[in-house]
C-alpha cells in the first residue's frame, strides 16, 4: 500500500483546469441521505479534498406530468462522480488566493475519468 | 463547455444549498397566489346571474352555453395552473446541486417553461372566447323580462303570471317559464280581484 502524497502548501491558486484525470476518487452517500459525498486527492496540490453534493430545491422549474408518469430517472440522480466537474477544496488558503473564492483549495478543477475505482453508496 | 463556465455553474450551484428556504417560500408565494386566482376564476364563472342565469334559457341554448362555460373553465384553469408551474415551478422538484446537474436542469427548464407559456396563453385566450360565447348564447336566446304580472283570485285558486287578455269570457293569464309556459284563462264569474304585482313566486 503506497503511502498518500504530501500536501504541496505552496502551491499557488490559479484557477487551472486539469480536463481528465485517472485520479482515485471515492463516492458515497452522506448518513441522511440527502447528498453524495465524493472524496480524494487533489491531482494539483495533493490535499485531502471532499466535496458534498446536497439534494436540493433548484430553483423555481417546473418538471413535466408525462416524464413523471413515464417514471423517467432525472438526470440529476446520475452520479457525481462521473458527471461533475470537480474543484479542488482542501480547505487550505493557498497563496493568492481570492477572499471571495467560493472552493478554498489551490484552484485546480477536473474530471474523474475512470470511476470504476470509485466506491459505491 | 469552458472551464470558467463549469466553474460558475459550480459556484451558482453551491450558493444554491444557502438558498433552500428562500427559494422554497417564494415558490409558495407564487402558488398561493395562482391558487387564489383560480378559486377566484371558479367563482366568477358559477356565479352567472340576471340575464344570463342559464336556468332560463330554452333546452338547447341551455345546453350550449352550458358546455362552452365548461370547456372555457377547463381552459381557464389549465391555463392558469401552467402560467404558475412555469413562473414558480413544481413543488418538491429536486436535484442534486452540483454544477453540471444545474446546468443540465437549466437548459431542459428553458425549453419546458417556453412551451408552458405559449399553451397557457393559447388556453387562457381561447376559453375568454368561449366565456363570450356563452355570454352571447345566453343574452340573444334569453327573452325580456315579464311585464303586466297579475294576481287572479277566485275562490278556489289564486292564478299568478302574465296578463294576456281581460274580457268578459275571463282573465287570461300566462303561468310558468320557458317549456312550461302555460295559458291559463280564468272565467270571468268565479274571478273575485285582479292585482298587479311586481314578481310572482318561482319566476
Amino acid at each position: 500500500m503506497t503511502a498518500a502524497p504530501a500536501h504541496d502548501f505552496a502551491t499557488v491558486y490559479a484557477e487551472r483546469d486539469l480536463g481528465e484525470v485517472p485520479a482515485d476518487f471515492s463516492r458515497r452517500t452522506a448518513p441522511d441521505g440527502r447528498a453524495v459525498v465524493v472524496e480524494g486527492h487533489c491531482p494539483c496540490c495533493r490535499g485531502r479534498t471532499v466535496t458534498e453534493f446536497r439534494r436540493g430545491v433548484p430553483g423555481t422549474g417546473t418538471k413535466g406530468a408525462l416524464s413523471r408518469l413515464l417514471h423517467r430517472a432525472p438526470a440529476a440522480d446520475t452520479d457525481p462522480l462521473a458527471t461533475e466537474v470537480l474543484f479542488c477544496e482542501c480547505g487550505y488558503p493557498h497563496p493568492r488566493q481570492p477572499a471571495d473564492a467560493v472552493f478554498v483549495g489551490c484552484g485546480a478543477s477536473w474530471r474523474v475519468r475512470d470511476t470504476a475505482s470509485g466506491g459505491g453508496p | 463547455m469552458s472551464a470558467s463556465t463549469d466553474r460558475r455553474w459550480a459556484e451558482l450551484a453551491r450558493e444554491l444549498e444557502f438558498r433552500q428556504l428562500p427559494e422554497l417560500r417564494r415558490q409558495a408565494e407564487g402558488w398561493r397566489t395562482g391558487l387564489t386566482g383560480l378559486t377566484a376564476l371558479f367563482a366568477v364563472l358559477v356565479v352567472l346571474k340576471g340575464r344570463d342565469d342559464l336556468a332560463g334559457l330554452p333546452v338547447a341554448a341551455r345546453v350550449a352555453a352550458t358546455g362552452l362555460l365548461a370547456a372555457a373553465f377547463l381552459l381557464l384553469a389549465a391555463g392558469s395552473l401552467l402560467a404558475v408551474r412555469a413562473s414558480h415551478g413544481r413543488p418538491g422538484d429536486e436535484i442534486t446541486l452540483g454544477g453540471q446537474a444545474l446546468r443540465a436542469w437549466t437548459e431542459r427548464e428553458v425549453v419546458r417553461v417556453s412551451r408552458r407559456i405559449v399553451t397557457a396563453a393559447v388556453c387562457c385566450v381561447t376559453g375568454l372566447v368561449l366565456v363570450a360565447a356563452a355570454v352571447a348564447v345566453a343574452w340573444s336566446t334569453t327573452g325580456a323580462a315579464p311585464e303586466h304580472l297579475v294576481r287572479v283570485t277566485t275562490p278556489q285558486a289564486t292564478v299568478c303570471g302574465e296578463l294576456a287578455d281581460a274580457g268578459a269570457r275571463g282573465t287570461a293569464v300566462w303561468t310558468g317559464e320557458g317549456g312550461e309556459r302555460l295559458l291559463r284563462v280564468v272565467p270571468a264569474a268565479s274571478v273575485t280581484s285582479v292585482e298587479p304585482v311586481g314578481s310572482c313566486p318561482g319566476r
